[in-house]
């Protein structure tokens, strides 16, 4: 009979803790980079052995096992770069076939040993000096700043400017693959832009992840206040019962 | 007179076991593939009362039947299927179907349907615990921390070039018996008779699914109202009983 209560007192103390990680989520959804945490919840039981040494199970409640730290969604790429103003980045595969993208998807592709930037399909991106850009295996992160990109961690290294090239008639470049394109006759010849830059656009791509957490959280918190609510209803009602039993006798 | 109180307190108390078992299927209302526990109430075996002559110990006639009250007969756990709710994150693992995941703990094999899983520092497939989820080929090892899950169960990473790895298929259990199942202290389920399983049963696996617990707040909530009325009715025939036995000892006789 009175199992009850302390069985409602530990499902609402877990739902409180719940509110706390939920809340803590909600005032993080602007914070760059910010991983979402969930609050895991795990039955809590007693255990005797019956007559027929069979094991007698009873659950008083709940608690928070575990408060995990999600991973961000694979389809966020730190190493992701976009561009500032109008132009495309220069790329060039393995025999040095030039081509140009706006596609700033980039990864870290291995080649003997060092790192370089490239795109999905293994072309490496371009310098303005048309050199290929090494990057250091340890980061993970596209670091940007001014428009230069810090390949080795911004540890006190020159910041290297991407190629970024303009064309005086786009209509004329021929498609290489679905987001490459090739100079043709018609394209006139490609030249450095002055005014445009890159930037990082990882935080960008977390805006929108953000959002949809923000709802989920919503969701969450909605989720908890009901069954805090129901837990405290067990309780007044356990209350009420105990309340009978002591007025048996009047 | 006594005998009646006694069989009504019985009656109390079962009312308030159903109570503590509603209190904690609410309780766990948020908790992850948790599986309601229902309680069946028996009545006490019936004895016949017999009209007996007190001289000469004869039997005059059989009375009928009676019996003392209740008593909870058993609690069992309600294997229903949870609604899937979905979370958008790639460790998370649902079944929707009759099958269990199969978990490798320090205690031996156990099995769950909470597929809140996570990667450990090593790069295993592990549940909340740390215990390891086990494919055919044994522990699942995810070499580039990505996974990728289909309907069928096959485990996959996707290497850095993008391109798709294969790596195991998901163990999942079928049971012959569901009611042989227990319950370990961290909500994953023991098998104790070791021949219960059984490859007959259909599962899927979604991905960036959840299964959330089975428990139905308007069911549990009418359980509780429920429970509550009928202790009070009990209540209310104590004190009936009382009041009678009290007229019979205090009253007769009296001018």
């Amino acid at each position: 009979m009175i199992q009850a209560f302390y069985t409602a007192s530990a499902g609402m103390q877990a739902q409180q803790k719940n509110i706390d990680v939920i809340s803590n989520n909600i005032s993080n959804v602007n914070t760059p980079g910010y991983r979402i945490k969930r609050a895991e919840f795990q039955e809590l039981l007693d255990f005797q052995t019956g007559k027929n040494n069979e094991r007698v199970t009873t659950g008083y409640g709940t608690k928070i096992a575990n408060i995990t730290t999600m991973s961000l969604p694979d389809d966020i790429n730190p190493l992701g770069m976009e561009i500032v103003g109008e132009g495309y980045f220069a790329v060039e595969d393995e025999n040095g076939n030039r081509s140009y993208t706006k596609n700033g998807d980039f990864i870290k592709l291995e080649r003997n040993g060092a790192y370089y930037l490239a795109t999905k399909n293994n072309d490496y991106v371009l310098d303005v000096n048309n050199n290929r850009i090494q990057i250091d295996n340890n980061i993970q992160q596209a670091l940007v700043s001014n428009g230069l990109l810090y390949p080795q961690g911004n540890n006190g290294e020159e910041g290297i400017r991407l190629a970024i090239y303009k064309f005086d008639s786009v209509e004329g470049l021929a498609m290489k693959n679905k987001d490459q394109y090739i100079e043709t006759e018609y394209s006139s010849k490609p030249y450095l832009s002055t005014t445009s830059s890159v930037n990082s656009n990882y935080y960008d791509e977390l805006a929108p992840l953000a959002m949809a957490n923000q709802i989920s959280e919503i969701t969450r918190v909605v989720q908890t206040q009901m069954a805090y609510q129901l837990n405290s209803k067990t309780l007044q009602i356990v209350d009420e019962m105990a309340g009978m039993a002591n007025h048996l006798r009047y | 007179m006594l005998r009646s109180i006694q069989g009504v307190a019985y009656s109390m108390q079962v009312q308030a076991d159903r109570i503590n078992v509603t209190a904690n299927n609410i309780a766990n209302i948020n908790t992850r593939a948790y599986k309601k526990d229902v309680v069946n109430i028996k009545s006490f075996d019936d004895v016949l009362a017999r009209a007996v002559n007190y001289d000469t110990g004869e039997l005059i006639n059989n009375v009928g039947a009676i019996n003392f009250g209740s008593s909870i007969d058993q609690r069992r756990t309600d294997f229903e299927q949870g609604y899937l709710g979905q979370t958008g994150y790639n460790t998370d693992l649902a079944i929707r179907g009759d099958g269990f995941f199969t978990i490798e703990t320090p205690d031996g094999i156990q099995y769950t349907r909470a597929g809140n899983f996570g990667i450990d520092q090593d790069g295993y497939l592990v549940t909340q615990d740390g215990d390891y989820v086990l494919g055919e080929k044994g522990r699942i090892y995810l070499p580039e921390r990505t996974i990728k899950v289909n309907m069928q169960g096959d485990v996959s990473s996707v290497l850095q070039n993008q391109e798709t790895l294969f790596l195991d298929k998901l163990q999942i259990a079928y049971f012959n018996d569901l009611k042989q199942l227990q319950k370990a202290e961290n909500g994953n389920y023991l098998n104790p008779v070791g021949a219960n399983l059984t490859n007959q049963g259909k599962s899927e696996i979604l991905q960036e699914y959840l299964e959330n617990s089975n428990v139905n707040m308007v069911k549990e909530t009418q359980d509780m109202l429920d429970a509550k009325r009928n202790y009070e009715s009990c209540q209310q025939v104590i004190k009936m009983l009382d009041d009678t036995i009290g007229k019979a000892s205090n009253e007769i006789g009296k001018v």
